[in-house]
């Protein structure tokens, strides 16, 4: 009897240590860039490091929050939201079509969406660039979110039409019977239950959009149209590399992701993993 | 016979998004493949020259290094990611105390983009001001530079691509781990059956369909990689970090060699259709 | 109020026939039910009649027009369905003015349109609670009340009843026969449950596999159903079936298996013997009256008793097949007794055993 109790409680600490340990690690990478943030810039550059700082300052948030970042910070956010609207709005309607409809070519359709998933982001780099400059899209909102859209749409309609299936059918007939077109139905009846796929879509397509950089970087190049990943990484070549203000601007990044996360992480997991499971 | 109606609604329905993943992903496709085979100055598009393009990339021995190189940075990433990923799944799926808290924290650096996670790295292994820098002194260990010795870049960019991605698997796995029917195990317990023999006979066959998507998927987004390694090493030192797809982005936007970066683009997009297929066919050995 | 006709629909999904060739009239005032087993294509003509499905041949016709292409929204039909189909995010209120939303009626009209329906089918005190917390009995009336509420010229019922408990569904059926009798509105009402059909119809429809088998009133369907399928599915205890062959000897023409005998009158007798082969004799258990008397025509073994209460039915052994017989609640036969039935040869079925038509019904002698 006291064995097995012994036997389980050794397995039982050896696994809360190992996770405890792991959980530490895997923060530790961006503590350190918090405490770095709070630093004064000659604590930053004393060797060895504390983890303590000796005196605590906001002067590296004051100086990012002068520096061009905020305004990059709101052109992401135009940006994200831009794709979160554009992408439910073409997803939603392709969702409803595919698990509402039986149609000839749906199957084609499905594989098509599939093989532009999963269609190399960086082998149409160069396509995209040159095309968007041919059409005079370069530094604009729009081609930024065309082109996220475009990526995050096969996405969100596989995310979106497993919320519309769990929508009883005899609900829009219902509607329909009710007085409405097929698409009142939709917005009136459908759409309203939906509402945690809708969210979960939006949160994923935000986080994509949020931290995308690659594109960004390239089909953008004046300041005013920068989004906040390019500006990060311009804050290193632009200033030579101030670590302080990095690091505030760093953290100030994760900050809008993180407060996602933290309110609605079940939806979050729910969204980011989906994707990989529905064929 | 009447004609039977067409019925349009559905096909009205999916219009944008087939107009969206025509225009925007397909149609740049076709048109990479079109600048492969020309020449190209100075972003105009030349002359045709057949696979003269394809010819140059792959005699030049950078090409082929950067292709090793992705694989290399592939097979440890997806590797490590899958073990890690496994490894913390059966622990998480333990009733432990603050599970969920632990679960948090290892998802954040999964929320955290590539740029920030190559910047978090790069200042933490700092041989400056780093505190890994500083751990390695207390230890009686030389002061080191990892990022700047070329045998060790790689394996700090698999490590931090390993940090940034482990959740994935983590979380598949975890769920995989939930779908498993306890009787399965009551059944083992019951006729005696040591825990190593119930992972590899009844765990591991359980959870290979979810390794499989696991693996592809991973494979797919690193292959594909190019925020990690251009914030975190550049491709240096000395080409040691010099992936394929780092590689084109560089051949376009700092060489203009656009003719050659697209022919380079087409091989990657082989190499994506290949991984696709394998992700399809795994879906399919998954229902 | 509506006509409804059905010329010659058929319903198809790729090589699955769902239904065929079905022509019905729906008259108006009517009360009809499409009455068959599980599946075989009682929803799907319903949501013909709606205009949620499309027939891929035939047509459907409202009040003389052809319906094709028309929009459910613009054939004037209300529907209640077999999971009531209550929008789950709205309130019942909100549930029951979504109709009248729709042709844009305004407030204070859908209020007063409301209460009015609300009163009628007591659900007033409901009237701000969402559907998930309501019983089975409440949400069957909301639904019905959302029927209500568009006065519309046709009412299209998918087993409104099935979801609910046996009490229920008795209360709710008089209801809803009551109902009708006061708005005389068309209806077309989905059931596999006979006796629904048998209660409330003006007449029924029999479907099976997609094919319409019989249209009648409830009387002449349970009288003369057209062949062994709509007599064995009609009636809550289905029909008895006797494999017979024909026999003639001096004293007359009988139908014969084991110690049964059907004695076959001549006009009936002729037809009979010219078609040649087997027959079914069908035989409704109340048309078999168990017990002892003059005019006994079977002896048998009793198999299985089972006590109902108002009565008794006996299980008799005859050849190969079993008999079921009612004899009074209070009798005392039991198992393995040999009893005597009194069979009431005029309320007799002849089938064809080849193919299961009705030949003939022994009392008209056709
Ligand atoms: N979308 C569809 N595709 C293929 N077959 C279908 C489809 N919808 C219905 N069916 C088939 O059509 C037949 C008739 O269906 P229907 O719903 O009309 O049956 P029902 O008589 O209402 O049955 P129940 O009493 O169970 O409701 C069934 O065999 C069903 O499997
Ligand atoms: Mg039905």
């Amino acid at each position: 009897m006291t064995i097995t109790f012994s036997v389980r409680w050794v397995k039982y600490s050896l696994t809360f240590l190992v996770l405890a340990g792991v959980a530490i690690l895997m923060l530790t990478p961006v503590v350190w860039i918090l405490v770095t943030s709070l630093k004064p810039e000659a604590e930053i550059y004393r060797f060895p490091p504390q983890w303590i700082p000796l005196q605590f300052t906001l002067d590296n948030y004051k100086a990012v929050l002068q520096s061009s970042m905020p305004m990059y910070f709101v052109n992401s956010i135009v940006v994200a939201v831009g794709t979160i609207v554009l992408t439910l709005f073409i997803a939603m309607h392709a969702g409803y079509a595919v698990s509402r409809f039986q149609f000839r070519g749906k199957n084609v359709f499905l594989f098509l969406l599939m093989a532009s998933h999963m269609m190399p982001g960086v082998a149409s780099l160069v396509p995209t660039y040159l095309l968007a400059g041919k059409l005079g899209l370069l530094d604009t909102y729009a081609v930024l979110i065309l082109v996220y859209s475009m990526w995050q749409t096969p996405l969100v309609v596989w995310l979106i039409q497993g919320f519309l299936e769990s929508v009883p059918a005899t609900l829009d007939q219902a509607a329909m019977i009710d007085g409405y077109s097929r698409l009142g139905a939709f917005y009136r009846v459908v759409l309203p239950l939906s509402k945690p796929g809708l969210a979960a879509s939006a949160i994923v397509v935000f986080v994509y959009a949020w931290n995308e950089f690659i594109m960004a970087l390239t089909l953008t190049s004046a300041d005013n149209m920068r989004l906040a990943q390019v500006g990060l990484k311009y804050y290193i070549s632009q200033y030579g590399i101030q670590w302080g203000e990095l690091a505030a601007a760093v953290i100030l990044s994760i900050v809008p992701v993180l407060i996602l996360f933290v309110l609605l992480q079940r939806w979050f997991v729910y969204g980011l993993t989906s994707g990989a499971l529905k064929g | 016979m009447r004609a039977a109606r067409i019925p349009f609604t559905p096909y009205l329905l999916i219009l944008p998004a087939i107009v969206l993943v025509f225009v925007v992903a397909l149609y740049p496709m076709a048109y990479a493949l079109h600048l492969s085979v020309h020449t190209s100055e100075l972003m105009t598009t030349g002359a045709f020259v057949g696979l003269a393009n394809y010819r140059a990339l792959l005699s030049d021995p950078g090409t082929l290094w950067s292709f090793a190189a992705s694989v290399i940075f592939v097979a440890g990433s997806v590797g490590l990611a899958i073990l890690f990923g496994l490894s913390l799944a059966l622990l998480l799926n333990e009733k432990v105390r603050f599970r969920t808290a632990f679960r948090a924290s290892i998802l954040v650096p999964w929320i955290v983009s590539q740029v920030v996670a190559a910047m978090v790295w790069r200042w933490l292994l700092n041989a400056d001001y780093g505190p890994v820098a500083s751990g390695l002194l207390n230890l009686g260990l030389p002061r080191l530079d990892p990022l700047s010795e070329p045998r060790l870049a790689m394996w700090v960019l698999i490590l931090a691509n390993v940090w940034r991605s482990v959740a994935f698997p983590m979380v598949l796995l975890l769920a995989a781990l939930q779908g498993i029917p306890e009787n399965l195990y009551r059944a083992a317990r019951v006729d005696g059956i040591p825990w190593s023999m119930t992972f590899r006979h009844i765990t591991l066959p359980m959870l290979r369909p979810t390794l499989l998507v696991c693996v592809v998927i991973l494979s797919l987004s690193d292959f594909n990689i190019v925020a990690l390694p251009l914030v975190l090493t550049g491709g240096g030192p000395l080409d040691a970090t010099d992936l394929a797809s780092l590689r084109l982005y560089r051949e376009a936007f700092s060489d203009y060699q656009i003719g050659t970066a697209s022919a380079l683009a087409i091989l990657l997009f082989l190499v994506n259709a290949v991984l696709t297929a394998a992700y399809l066919r795994s879906m399919r050995a998954r229902t | 109020m509506a006509q409804i006709e059905l010329r010659n629909v058929g319903l198809r999904y790729g090589e699955q026939t769902v239904l065929s060739g079905l022509t019905l009239n729906v008259e108006e005032g009517e009360f009809l039910t499409l009455l068959g087993p599980s599946g075989c294509g009682k929803s799907t003509t319903l949501n013909l009649i709606a205009g949620l499905l499309e027939p891929t041949s035939g047509e459907v016709l409202i009040d003389g027009r052809p319906m094709a292409g028309v929009a459910p929204r613009d054939r004037r039909v209300a529907m209640v369905f077999q999971d009531y189909a209550l929008y789950p995010h709205m309130t019942v209120y909100e549930n029951l003015s979504f109709p009248l939303r729709a042709i844009k009626l305004s407030e204070s009209a859908i209020r007063d349109k409301i209460a009015g329906v609300a009163q009628a089918l007591a659900i007033t005190a409901l009237l701000e609670r969402l559907p998930k917390a309501l019983s089975g009995g409440q949400r069957q009336r909301v639904a019905l009340g959302r029927a209500l509420v568009r006065d519309p010229g046709v009412f299209l019922m998918d087993e409104p009843l099935s979801n609910l408990d046996a009490r229920l569904r008795v209360a709710m059926r008089a209801e809803l026969k009551r109902l009708h009798q006061q708005l005389c509105t068309t209806m077309v009402y989905v059931t596999h449950d006979q006796a629904e059909a048998m209660t409330l119809s003006d007449r029924i429809a029999v479907l099976r596999d997609g094919v319409l088998q019989q249209v009648g009133t409830p009387r002449e369907i349970y009288q003369r159903p057209v062949n062994q399928f709509v007599a064995g599915f009609i009636g809550s205890l289905g029909m008895n079936f006797l494999t017979c062959h024909l026999e003639q000897d001096p004293t007359g023409t009988f139908l014969r298996q084991d110690t049964f005998a059907l004695r076959v009158p001549a006009s009936v007798a002729q037809r009979l013997v010219q078609q040649g082969g087997d027959f079914v004799v069908g035989l409704r258990p109340e048309h078999v009256v168990i017990g002892e008397g003059v005019d006994v025509d079977l002896r048998a073994n009793v198999e299985v008793v089972e006590y109902l209460g108002s009565e008794t039915l006996i299980h008799l052994r005859v050849g190969d097949t079993v008999l079921v017989g009612k004899a009074p609640a209070e009798t005392l036969i039991v198992p393995g007794q040999h009893v005597g039935a009194c069979i009431a040869h005029a309320s007799a079925c002849i089938f064809d055993a080849a193919n299961g038509g009705l030949l003939a019904t022994d009392t008209d002698g056709t």
